[in-house]
């Protein structure tokens, strides 16, 4: 109240409301922020020092924040630990009194100074790194090397720069390439001392490359010994002179050439001196050549040719005599014959101990076989020695000698023919003439044959006529049905064209289909079975029950399947084999049991009658004779006549 | 005993054999049904030659062939039977169990509307049960019906 009444007191003077009207507002006093903050705008000031010398300023300039130290002497931040990090709490640099300046990276301190240097946490990766490292610890346990001589095994982790040195090798010490130390570079100071390039490779070569090589005295010296150029010459010199140069053509020798063999033909060499031809060459030795004069004569060494080199006869190369590597050939491609002359010509193995054929002028031509004569010409005709196997051979044979006294031209020359082996019949019948039989067994036990009327299979010797077969069906040249034989099942017998058997023996006798007609049939019949059951004269469905039986049943009945209660005097006897009709007779009978008939009244007994049917069901129905009411009985009895379905 | 092979043979003399070897077996089994709502319960027993014929397997045709036959006698012209061959010629079913053959048996004398829909109405049409779960006399027989609620014990009672 007391301060409302002081601002309501002050309001009369010329004063301000708040600070915001104040343009040059002075602090007479400590500044109490009271749990306010001080809020500078963008670009807003906190300024130190100087006003207009800018000597600290703090400010936002609405994209980055800045503490600016334009003026002079040191912008201390001072404290007992001083830390730099992000606004979420993440350090940057730290440092604390008297203790260590750590730099982070990503939290993590990575480099910490200490009483002694710094501690870096991980990998030191620096472009260079001073001093003497005498003080270095740690190192690893097997120690460093001074220098390379004290590496024994020295390895390269990359290309060695020389920076205008030079790697020198003493004496048989070696530069040596290749896993197996294939190429080796030294210095054998033995004897005069010799320089090595060693390639031991058997299988590389040792290839020196460059466009333009040239092999040449020491240093100092112009003498060249050979002078490589690409594209172009290769040349060898002596003494400084070069004596042989190749050319695109061949080489060019500069002085006289001397070798021991040159070949080729020579067809192309110019410049040779005039006059030379085959007449120079007389005089040398016969064996080094062969000329076609007969002057020559080729006294020694063999004329030989190489595989398919051939000695070819004739303008068209006619007939060639050769051998390529596997089989020896005379060939004779041309015109004409190949002629052989002479008065004896032999044909023998290579061995020439076994003649193959021989020739004889005016005399027999023969043929050999392991060097015995088979064939030879004679003057009126052949002589075989041995047996002829052809598939034929024609002629009349009127001329034939010497053929055996008893021979026969064809079987039926042979009265007494005896087979040697089992008869082939090769898709031929034996065809037997009427009468004609096949006869088997020695006494003649069975024939089969036609005596022009009827086929007989004749069997009048000892033991049974046997017929034997999986299965034996009999039929008619029309193919039907006979007989049938199964191998363990029914035998049938047909008659006419049906396929269904007449007579079938079966398991339990025979099944007869159709009737039976017989002058007689034995036996006292107990075993016959539905000889009346399907007569049309016999009954074919009977039943007697008591209808008066709280659950009635049947008391004896035939063909019956089940009996119905269809209520007090109402029945129905269900039959399996159906009737034909709905038609068929049913006689019924419904009584009581009369114990002292006659004597007993007629006012308990009843009738029967009988309902509707079906073909497999009838209804029976018991009255009472005095009442007419339907009345359960003590004996109801039906029987059932008329054809089955 | 072993039923012969009957290839070719009638059922009616199927049945000859089975009756003439075969001892008949009396079943406990009965079947209850209702085909109309104005009647009582009627009841089905099997014949005993017939379940004999039916354990012993080979002898009664398959049951089909009896509702071939009911549809050629369901025609308004039927006069008699042409497919009777179907009784003889079919080959016969094998050796079926005792339910087997109550099944088989009711499906044979049971009419097709009894046993195609025997649980669909309101109550059952149809009940198999013993012979001792029917009533011990016929007292009321012409009242008997199936209980609606058949798993009783009893399911017969007399209305």
């Amino acid at each position: 109240m007391s301060q409302k009444i002081k601002v309501e007191q002050i309001a009369d003077l010329t004063a301000i409301d708040n600070v915001v009207e104040d343009t040059t507002p002075e602090l007479g006093g400590d500044l109490q922020s009271n749990g306010n903050d001080i809020v500078f705008a963008d670009n807003d000031k906190a300024t130190f020092g100087s006003a207009t010398g800018g000597d600290l300023q703090i400010y936002h300039n609405g994209s980055n924040s800045y503490i600016d130290d334009a003026g002079t002497g040191i912008l201390y931040i001072r404290s007992s630990d001083v830390r730099l990090g992000k606004y979420t709490g993440e350090n940057m640099l730290r440092g604390l009194a008297d203790g260590a300046v750590t730099l982070y990276y990503n939290n993590n301190d990575k480099l910490a100074t200490t009483s002694t240097g710094v501690t870096v946490t991980g990998t030191l990766a620096a472009t260079a790194v001073t001093g003497d490292g005498s003080g270095l610890t740690n190192l690893p346990s097997s120690g460093g090397i001074s220098n390379v001589v004290e590496d024994t095994t020295p390895q390269l982790g990359g290309d060695l720069q020389s920076n205008g040195n030079d790697v020198v090798f003493a004496d048989n010490d070696k530069a040596v390439f290749g896993t197996g130390n294939d190429l080796e570079i030294f210095h054998d100071p033995s004897g005069s001392g010799h320089s090595y390039i060693n390639e031991s490779n058997t299988f590389g070569n040792l290839i020196v490359q460059a466009n333009n090589l040239t092999l040449k005295r020491t240093e100092g010296n112009s003498e060249n010994y050979i002078v490589c150029t690409a594209n172009d010459a290769v040349d060898l010199y002596f003494n400084g002179a070069k004596k042989l140069e190749t050319t695109n053509t061949g080489v060019t020798v500069t002085g006289t050439l001397a070798a021991t063999a040159v070949t080729g033909d020579g067809s192309g060499l110019t410049n040779l001196p005039s006059g030379g031809n085959a007449d120079t060459l007389d005089g040398l030795d016969s064996s080094q050549f062969l000329r076609s004069d007969t002057a020559d004569t080729k006294t020694s060494g063999n004329l030989s040719f190489s595989d398919n080199i051939k000695a070819r006869f004739g303008n068209g190369a006619d007939l060639q005599i050769y051998h390529d590597g596997s089989d020896s050939f005379i060939k004779d491609g041309g015109t004409g014959n190949l002629h052989i002359d002479a008065t004896q010509l032999n044909f023998r193995n290579g061995t020439q101990n076994a003649t193959y054929a021989d020739f004889t002028d005016g005399g027999a031509a023969q043929l050999y076989h392991n060097n015995a004569v088979k064939f030879a010409t004679t003057a009126t005709g052949v002589t075989v020695t041995g047996t002829i196997a052809a598939t034929a051979v024609t002629g009349d044979g009127s001329g034939l000698t010497n053929l055996p006294a008893a021979g026969i031209s064809n079987v039926v020359e042979d009265t007494t023919p005896q087979l040697g082996g089992d008869l082939q019949s090769n898709g031929n019948d034996i065809d037997f003439a009427d009468n004609d039989k096949a006869i088997f067994g020695a006494g003649n036990d069975l024939q089969i044959y036609h005596d022009g009327s009827n086929s007989y299979i004749s069997d009048t010797g000892t033991g049974h006529l046997k017929v034997t077969a999986a299965s034996l069906l009999v039929q008619n040249t029309s193919g039907d049905n006979r007989i049938f034989a199964d191998q363990a099942g029914p035998v049938n017998l047909y008659h006419g064209t049906s396929g269904s058997p007449k007579l079938a023996t079966s398991a339990t006798g025979v099944t007869v289909t159709g009737t039976l007609a017989a002058t007689a049939v034995t036996g006292d019949g107990s075993g016959l079975t539905g000889i009346t059951a399907s007569g049309s004269g016999s009954a074919k469905a009977w039943c007697q029950f008591d209808g008066t039986a709280a659950t009635i049943s049947y008391g004896e009945s035939f063909n019956g399947s089940g009996l119905t209660d269809l209520g007090e005097g109402r029945y129905q006897n269900n039959i399996t084999n159906s009737m034909n009709t709905t038609t068929y007779p049913v006689i019924a009978e419904a009584g009581n049991e009369l114990s002292d008939y006659p004597t007993q009244s007629n006012d308990r007994d009843h009738n029967s009658l009988i309902g509707s049917r079906t073909s497999s069901a009838q209804r029976l129905y018991s009255v009472d004779h005095n009442t007419g009411v339907q009345d359960d009985c003590q004996s109801m009895n039906a029987v059932i006549f008329g054809d089955l379905a | 005993m072993q039923t012969p092979e009957f290839q070719g043979t009638k059922l009616i003399d199927r049945l000859c054999w089975a009756k003439e070897n075969l001892d008949g077996v009396q079943t406990d089994y009965r079947v209850v049904y209702e085909d109309s709502v104005d009647e009582c319960a009627k009841i089905l027993i099997a014949d005993p030659n017939w379940m004999a014929a039916a354990l012993q397997g080979g002898i009664l045709p398959p049951v089909w062939v009896y509702h071939e036959l009911a549809k050629d006698e369901a025609q308004p012209d039927f006069k008699k039977h042409t497919r009777g061959y179907l009784l003889h010629n079919t080959e016969p079913v094998e050796a079926m169990t005792e339910e087997e053959a109550i099944e088989y048996l009711i499906m044979k004398d049971v009419p097709q509307s009894v046993w195609q829909t025997w649980n669909e109405g309101n109550k059952p049409k149809m009940v198999i049960c013993t012979k001792q779960q029917l009533p011990e006399t016929r007292e009321w027989r012409n009242a008997w019906k199936i209980k609606e609620s058949p798993n009783d014990s009893n399911n017969i009672h007399r209305r």
